[in-house]
């Protein structure tokens, strides 16, 4: 069984946007931060509404471990002139190619902790965005995550 | 008579030592835990992974805890950092307590929680199914006909500090809240049993 989590954002006065629908594998959810999402720009594409420009942070919460990786969606208009990055791994997600990179490296003041950083970057040329999905933790990312992702929806 | 500012100098070097001492005394608290809980769970043949530890709380993984395959327990100890929080907390009836949580390998075919009456989780019992009947003290909380239980096996929940144990369709499929104060090693066999028989 898997979970679908409509990551969106809004207000009274303008309705609600969404950044994409995000596809994880059971046991699996996302938590809010105290960080408000930045939009800059929204739009109407094929009768639904998307945020065209902005950024959102999250928790995506293994429920049964408990390891918790800090999740950051940021969306912006696609560009003629300068193509998505390349990453070293050529995946897909929601249908479009997307390309996968990883780091590693250590953050902290006093107490040094080594993180992972996982950031996928993909084009939807239906909604005309550019989507950058990173997700950062001190534990290994399950395959199995990445593998549900591809199925997530973004148009 | 006090001044103002001598009494603010005073509630400054309050917090403070409370701010000092109340770390300290959480990271011991926690260290004494999670001393407990790791005994706890080998003398019940689990297998951990991994412990990570604050000033007030604690998250242990393991792997093959009886029935449950994959499983972490967080240990929670109500902090004294913050003389009011600490207080707010008390009056709240908050405790020292684990938050126990598993996967089974098998899916458990129905939602269903044993809740002792009177314990802080039978505020929420309803979250936990919309039938709820009692049975020797404890409410049996889920969505069909309620199965019937062993009294052995209240009774031994009831010598334990189990507050709640449940089984459910969905991931974690086994949630259980300990008290901390009670024997960990007791309450951990006492839950892989009604584990066993809520989830049959």
């Amino acid at each position: 069984m898997d979970m679908q989590f409509e990551l969106f954002t809004g207000s009274l006065l303008s309705g609600t946007y969404n950044f994409l629908t995000l596809a994880l594998p059971d046991g699996w959810t996302i938590q809010r931060t105290r960080m408000p999402p930045d939009i800059y720009y929204m739009g109407v594409v094929n009768g639904k509404r998307w945020i065209l420009e902005g950024y959102a942070a999250y928790f995506m919460v293994n429920v049964v471990t408990g390891d918790s990786y800090e999740l950051a969606i940021e969306v912006k208009k696609s560009s003629r002139h300068r193509p998505v990055e390349a990453g070293e791994k050529v995946t897909s997600f929601a249908g479009h190619t997307a390309y996968l990179s990883q780091r590693d490296y250590v953050r902290g003041f006093l107490k040094k902790v080594k993180v992972k950083e996982f950031v996928l970057r993909t084009e939807c040329d239906v909604t005309g965005r550019r989507i950058y999905i990173s997700i950062t933790s001190p534990y290994d990312l399950p395959e199995e995550v990445l593998e549900k992702m591809r199925e997530s929806s973004c148009h | 008579m006090i001044e103002q500012s001598q009494l603010f100098l005073a509630l400054v070097i309050l917090f403070t030592a409370f701010i000092v001492f109340g770390n300290i005394d959480g990271r011991k608290r926690v260290e004494a835990a999670v001393l407990q809980v790791r005994q706890a769970l080998e003398k019940n043949g689990g297998q951990l992974v991994s412990v990570r530890k604050t000033s007030s709380a604690a998250l242990l993984k393991g792997r093959t805890l009886g029935g449950v395959e994959n499983f972490s327990v967080m240990v929670g100890v109500v902090p004294r950092v913050n003389p009011i929080t600490y207080l707010a907390a008390k009056a709240a009836g908050r405790k020292d307590l684990i938050m126990f949580r598993g996967a089974l390998r098998k899916t458990p075919r129905r939602n269903i929680a044993l809740i002792r009456a009177g314990s802080h989780a039978s505020r929420y019992a309803r979250r936990w199914g919309s039938q709820i009947g009692e049975i020797q003290g404890y409410l049996v909380c889920g969505d069909g006909p309620l199965p019937p239980l062993d009294n052995g096996l209240i009774d031994e929940l009831k010598g334990s500090g189990v507050q709640l144990v449940a089984v459910r369709t969905e991931l974690p499929h086994v949630y259980a809240y300990i008290d901390l104060k009670g024997n960990l090693t007791t309450a951990t066999k006492a839950v892989l049993e009604a584990v066993e028989a809520l989830a049959a």
